[in-house]
C-alpha cells in the first residue's frame, strides 16, 4: 500500500480536476480491487465491471471523500459493497450476510463453484491451494474478510473501516471464517492429521 | 472438537489476543485436552497457511481497459467539476470572440449606411438605427457564439482525450492550452484593432 499523505495529494490534484492524478490512483489501487473482487465473485468479468464502477463512484463522490481518512479503505469500501450488491442480484444466493444473523454454530453453505481454479497455476504449497478452493465455499463476507488481511495485509481497525463494522465485529468474523475453514478442511480430509504428511 | 466454547479463546491465544488470566488457564486446559491441543495446532497452520494463499490470476491490460471504461464518463463529468477560473475563462473566451465579431460587423455596417445616405442622413442612422441595429446584432452574435461553442465543444473534448491517451506523456498540455488562449486573444485584438481603422476611415469618408 501507498503513503496515505501520497494519496491525500492526488484527490486533492484528481478534485482540482486533474485527470492524471485521478489516472495515478486508478493505476495504484485497480489490482487491488481487481483482487478483492475476484475473490468475491469468482468471475473475470465481473471483477473487471466491479473495479470499473467502483471508481466511476468514487470520481463522482471524491468531493465527499472525507479526507482525514484513508483513501485505501474508501475505495475498498465502495468496492466491497459493490461486489455484495452483485453477489445479493446472485440466484445462488442462500445464505443472508446480514451480520446479526451470524451465530457461532451455523454452518457455511456450499456455494456453486465459479471458473477454473487459477490456483492450480501457481507454485504454492497444497494447504494453501486446498484453502483456496475451500475459501469458495465460504460465504461472502469471510472471503472479504480473510482477502483484506490475509492479501491485502490490512490491520483489523483498517478492514472495521472497510466494512464499517466494529473493530469486535472484525475479529469475531475472522475467527468464524477461521473455524469454517479448518472444520471444512477436517471434513475434506486434509485437516491437521494429513497436514504433515 | 471436545470444547466448542473454546475457539476462540485459541485463536486469540494465537493472535496474542487473550488477556494473559485467560492465556494461563488456557494452556493448563492444553495440558489435559488433546482435541484443544489438536485445534490449536490447526489453527497455527491454518493461519500460517492462509498468509500463501494464491494470488487471483493476472489481469493483463487491466488498466487499459478500466481507463478506457472510464474516460467517457470522465469527460461528461469535466464541466460539473470545473472550476471557477476554469469556467470565468471559457465565458471570457466566448465573450471576446463574440464581442470582437460584432464590433467589426457593427462597424462595417456603419460605414456602408454612411455610403449610400448625405452625410446627415448617415449621421442620423448612424445615431438611432445604425446603433439599434448594432445592438441587436452584438446580441445575436453573442447567442450564435455560445451555440456554436457548446457544439463543438463535445467534438473538441473527443479529439483531446484521444490526444492526450495517445501522446500525453509526450505532449506539454499545460503550456499548449495557455498558448492556444493567447492565440485566440491576439486573434481578437487584432480584430477590434481592425475594427477600431474601420470606424475612423469611415468617419475620414464622411468628413471629405
Ligand atoms: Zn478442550
Amino acid at each position: 500500500m501507498h503513503k496515505t499523505s501520497d494519496d491525500l495529494a492526488l484527490v486533492r490534484l484528481g478534485l482540482k480536476g486533474d485527470e492524471r492524478a485521478f489516472e495515478e490512483l486508478v493505476r495504484r489501487y485497480e489490482n487491488a480491487l481487481y483482487h478483492l473482487a475476484w475473490r468475491m465473485l469468482r468471475n473475470d468479468e465481473e471483477a473487471r465491471d466491479v473495479v470499473q464502477e467502483a471508481f466511476l463512484r468514487v470520481y463522482r463522490s471524491l468531493d465527499t471523500f472525507d479526507q482525514s481518512r484513508k483513501f485505501s479503505t474508501w475505495v475498498l469500501r465502495i468496492a466491497t459493497n459493490l461486489c455484495i450488491d452483485r453477489y445479493r442480484r446472485r440466484k445462488v444466493w442462500l445464505l443472508s450476510i446480514d451480520v446479526d444473523a451470524e451465530d457461532e454454530q451455523r454452518r457455511p453453505i456450499v456455494l456453486v463453484d465459479q471458473g477454473p481454479d487459477p490456483a492450480a497455476v501457481h507454485g504454492k504449497t497444497s494447504l494453501a491451494r486446498s484453502l483456496d478452493r475451500m475459501t469458495q465455499r465460504l460465504p461472502p463476507i469471510y472471503r472479504t474478510i480473510i482477502e483484506l488481511r490475509y492479501k491485502q495485509s490490512l490491520a483489523y481497525e483498517e478492514i472495521a473501516e472497510v466494512l464499517d463494522v466494529p473493530l469486535g465485529t472484525v475479529k469475531a468474523r475472522l475467527h468464524r471464517a477461521h473455524r469454517h475453514l479448518k472444520d471444512l478442511l477436517s471434513e475434506a480430509g486434509i485437516g491437521p492429521e494429513a497436514w504433515d504428511a | 472438537m471436545a470444547c466448542p466454547q473454546r475457539q476462540r479463546a485459541l485463536q486469540e491465544y494465537l493472535s496474542g489476543d487473550l488477556p494473559p488470566v485467560a492465556a494461563r488457564e488456557l494452556e493448563a486446559h492444553l495440558e489435559s485436552c488433546a482435541d484443544c491441543a489438536r485445534d490449536l495446532a490447526a489453527y497455527r497452520r491454518l493461519m500460517a497457511a492462509l498468509s500463501e494463499l494464491p494470488d487471483a490470476p493476472p489481469v493483463p491490460g487491466l488498466h487499459r481497459d478500466v481507463m478506457a471504461a472510464l474516460r467517457p464518463q470522465l469527460v461528461k463529468w469535466r464541466h460539473r467539476r470545473e472550476t471557477r477560473t476554469q469556467l470565468v475563462m471559457r465565458r471570457g473566451l466566448s465573450a471576446v470572440l463574440a464581442g470582437a465579431f460584432a464590433l467589426s460587423l457593427s462597424v462595417a455596417l456603419w460605414g456602408w449606411m454612411g455610403r449610400i445616405g448625405s452625410v446627415a442622413t448617415a449621421r442620423f442612422s448612424r445615431d438611432l438605427v445604425g446603433l439599434w441595429k448594432s445592438a441587436q446584432e452584438l446580441w445575436q452574435l453573442v447567442r450564435l457564439f455560445g451555440d456554436v461553442l457548446r457544439t463543438l465543444e463535445p467534438a473538441a473534448l473527443g479529439l483531446w482525450e484521444a490526444l492526450r491517451s495517445s501522446a500525453a506523456p509526450l505532449v506539454p498540455w499545460g503550456p499548449l492550452i495557455l498558448a492556444s488562449y493567447a492565440a485566440v486573444a491576439v486573434l481578437g485584438g487584432w480584430l477590434c484593432w481592425r475594427a477600431f481603422h474601420a470606424l475612423k476611415e469611415g468617419d475620414l469618408s464622411h468628413a471629405s
